[in-house]
């Protein structure tokens, strides 16, 4: 190669030149111009004003009046929070300002909660559907094109347990009402343990079809106590006693607790790539 | 924040959560701004192209690949935002002039020291002065190559130019740059 010309110089400095960067390392001018160009790029670099760390949520503050509220069948939490007094107090019944608030919005967000955890549900589980299914490909790929079958199949095993660890929280909050609220209307309840059921099925399928059998099993449990909660009769105190008494010797809660704490750990631990490292404890 | 996470948070914003939309917001702003800034040289249109920018990626989610880097994707539309921003300003006549460079004349430098000399007001005025006097394709190419570390296969196609187009803007970008400091540095 003849000597470097100051286009090609610029290559070189930028890494993007392999062929100008071996006749630098062996011509010393060329070096010498390669050194005096790289001192004047680096005065370049110069700093961009700070912002603190609460400037996220201060463009935040900005940005929020200008989203449209997307999604369909969604609402924004704060439409919510704005409506959950009302529609989740019982059919078409209101209460009087200040009264019960706290709870009932916390409900609200809760059904909130639920009504996106059903959708993520079907996303977690068609994208991990997506993965782990038989693939159709022919197995022309080179070693580069498994690696990325392998990390995708370990991504989806992660977003498919991190999905799984926030359902089991919701049917936790679900399940503590069952056992600890007032026995005579647990119709709030019966209609969120409704909306976990279908997440639930989706969950439990793909927790099989990962090889994932303790998580399956648990949420086959759960599935079973979800169900006999939402065909409990309106007015059947006895039967809510039944219930209750099926969770509690089957130590479901506790299951849960246990299963969702494991798969949060898991979620922070640094192998995703296991199979399955779950402690059987169903 | 681990890939999961991130996916989960993400699928849920493309839903329509707008708390997961504002935990993304709040992830990728200061790294926004920080390009909006390098791009715009102005902080002010810079918190412009960073709140446009955000705006723009709410409205176009769903059309967003989910298996993407959304922090990939938002810096293109930073990118973009500032293209159209710096089109508009130009447009106004605010700053940029097409051909040779043209430093002030009015610039002057006495500093003892090539220390001082990176240090003082002076070379920064100098080089925001060279750096009005790029097109705002060679500005764009430059910042993203130099700062931001793309390559120029990127820089082409984030504007949309051939492979070639986007060289030769980042070396007459540096050209420039280089016509307009070196006789500050020759004095040092």
């Amino acid at each position: 190669m003849t000597h470097c010309s100051d286009d090609d110089l610029v290559l070189e400095y930028y890494g993007e030149s392999s062929e100008a960067s071996a006749h630098v390392a062996m011509c010393a001018a060329c070096a010498e111009r390669a050194r005096d160009l790289a001192s004047l790029l680096g005065t370049l670099d110069e700093p961009v004003p700070a912002r603190s760390a609460e400037y996220g949520r201060e463009v935040w503050d900005r940005v929020q009046p200008h989203l449209d509220a997307r999604g369909a069948g969604l609402v924004t939490p704060a439409e919510d929070r704005g409506a959950s007094v009302v529609s989740l107090d019982g059919a078409g019944r209101t209460r009087p300002a200040g009264t019960n608030i706290a709870r009932f919005s916390l409900r609200g967000n809760a059904r909130w909660a639920l009504a996106a955890a059903a959708t993520l549900a079907l996303v977690a589980s068609a994208f991990f559907a997506g993965r782990l299914s038989v693939q159709p490909e022919p197995a022309v790929s080179a070693p580069t094109h498994a690696a990325v079958n392998t990390a995708d199949t370990q991504m989806a095993r992660r977003v498919l347990l991190m999905s799984v660890a926030d359902h089991l929280e919701r049917s936790d909050r679900v399940l503590t009402d069952i056992m600890n609220g007032p026995a005579a209307d647990i119709s709030v309840e019966q209609q969120w343990a409704g909306d976990l059921i279908a997440a639930n099925r989706l969950f439990r399928q793909d927790a099989l079809d990962a090889n994932e059998a303790s998580v399956a099993n648990v949420l086959d449990e759960l599935e079973r106590a979800l169900l006999d909660v939402v065909h409990r009769p309106a007015d059947a105190p006895a039967d809510l006693d039944q219930i209750r008494r099926r969770i509690d010797s089957a130590a479901l809660l506790f299951k849960v607790r246990v299963l969702t704490n494991e798969l949060r750990e898991r979620e922070l631990g640094s192998d995703v790539s296991s199979t399955s490292t779950a402690v059987p404890i169903s | 924040m681990e890939a999961g996470e991130a996916a989960v948070i993400l699928a849920r914003a493309r839903q329509g959560d707008q708390d997961a939309f504002r935990v993304l917001v709040e992830l990728h702003a200061r790294a926004a701004f920080r390009l909006a800034f390098r791009l715009m040289r102005d902080e002010r249109d810079a918190e412009d192209v960073v709140q446009e920018s955000f705006i723009r990626a709410h409205r176009r989610l769903p059309a967003f690949e989910a298996r993407s880097n959304f922090g990939t994707w938002l810096h293109r539309i930073v990118v973009n935002c500032a293209l159209d921003a710096l089109r508009s300003r130009d447009g106004r006549g605010a700053s940029r002039r097409e051909g040779p460079v043209e430093i002030p004349q009015t610039l002057t430098f006495d500093g003892p020291s090539p220390e001082r000399l990176a240090r003082s007001g002076e070379i920064r005025e100098r080089l925001e002065a060279s750096m009005r006097m790029l097109t705002t394709q060679e500005r764009v190419a430059f910042t993203l190559r130099h700062h931001e570390g793309r390559s120029i296969e990127d820089i082409g196609e984030v504007l949309g130019i051939q492979h070639s187009a986007a060289k030769h803007a980042v070396f007459r970008a540096v050209r420039k740059l280089r016509a307009a400091l070196e006789p500050l540095r020759r004095e040092a």
